[in-house]
């Protein structure tokens, strides 16, 4: 398994640069003001329609919680988002990096694919779990 | 669950297709290992008990020379669109993308491209029902109508 050369095409490698920066300037965004307080966010339209919250509800600030250093305050907004985000994150890294450099590794889902469905039924359970605790208590 | 027989002519098992995909991967078995399915009277090579043969042709044959490419599982979009977009119609895409590795697995390559083709069509989905709803929510607040909550509990 040597390394050849980047498997990127070249509007890709642009598509992906644009991609991280609108990531980093939202990002600064997130940071710098706080999605409870600032209505330039855009507002989650299935919440407004549906009055449910869904499994990714309060991601925002528990992002603006986490780039300020507030682990507890981000585990309160969205407790699903804040523990998958490693878990996201480093596969999203290692599947980058895989490609940057040329590797063709099997995904970590082709070895185990019970991790695919452990994921929907996370993030179904989530969803379900946090309306009906709502609707109870 | 299966037996094999190793390079080292001893036998193992049984141990579970997920086990012989990793060692598919790592290079120790390959389409001539000795194979006993659980059910099976007869041992076989490994390339002839189809749904272990699907493995050897994308795990150990990373350039696709076979000519076996693995359908692209859509799983990052689909959760991004679930967390962004559209929650109701990201989880259709999550359900498809977990569908192709689990048909992968199982020696169903025509069933896994199938089932890429409906995640990837449901992250789409996902995703311009989400943007239209934000710029109809746009809309709807210049107009006024900002603080409706249709179906609140």
């Amino acid at each position: 398994m040597a390394p050849s050369s980047s498997h990127f095409k070249s509007w890709e490698t642009w598509l992906w640069t644009l991609l991280l920066l609108a990531t980093l300037l939202a990002l600064f965004l997130i940071f710098r003001f706080n999605p409870a307080e600032h209505s330039f966010f855009p507002y989650c339209p299935f919440y407004r329609f549906s009055g449910f919250t869904c499994a990714g509800c309060g991601s925002l600030r528990a992002t603006h919680s986490l780039l300020n250093g507030q682990l507890l305050e981000a585990v309160q907004f969205n407790a699903l988002f804040v523990f998958g985000l490693p878990f996201f994150i480093f596969a999203a890294g290692r599947m980058m990096f895989h490609r940057l450099f040329g590797f063709q590794r099997p995904s970590i889902l082709a070895l185990r694919p019970w991790i695919g469905w452990a994921i929907a039924a996370l993030i179904i359970t989530f969803g379900l779990g946090r309306n009906i605790s709502r609707m109870l208590g | 669950m299966y037996r094999i027989i190793g390079g080292d002519q001893h036998e193992y098992g049984p141990v579970s297709a997920e086990q012989i995909r990793e060692w598919v991967m790592q290079g120790r078995v390959n389409g001539q290992t000795l194979v006993l399915a659980e059910k099976s009277q007869e041992w076989k090579a490994l390339a002839n008990v189809p749904e272990l043969a699907m493995a050897i042709s994308w795990l150990s044959d990373p350039a696709h020379a076979s000519g076996v490419k693995e359908p692209s599982s859509y799983m990052f979009p689909s959760i991004l669109v679930t967390f962004c977009c559209c929650p109701p119609f990201g989880i259709v895409a999550i359900l498809f993308s977990a569908g192709v590795y689990s048909k992968m697995s199982h020696g169903d390559l025509e069933g896994a491209k199938r089932s890429s083709r409906n995640a990837k069509l449901w992250c789409l989905i996902s995703l311009i029902s989400g943007i239209i709803a934000v710029i109809g929510l746009f809309i709807l607040s210049a107009l006024g109508f900002y603080g409706t909550q249709f179906l609140s509990f």
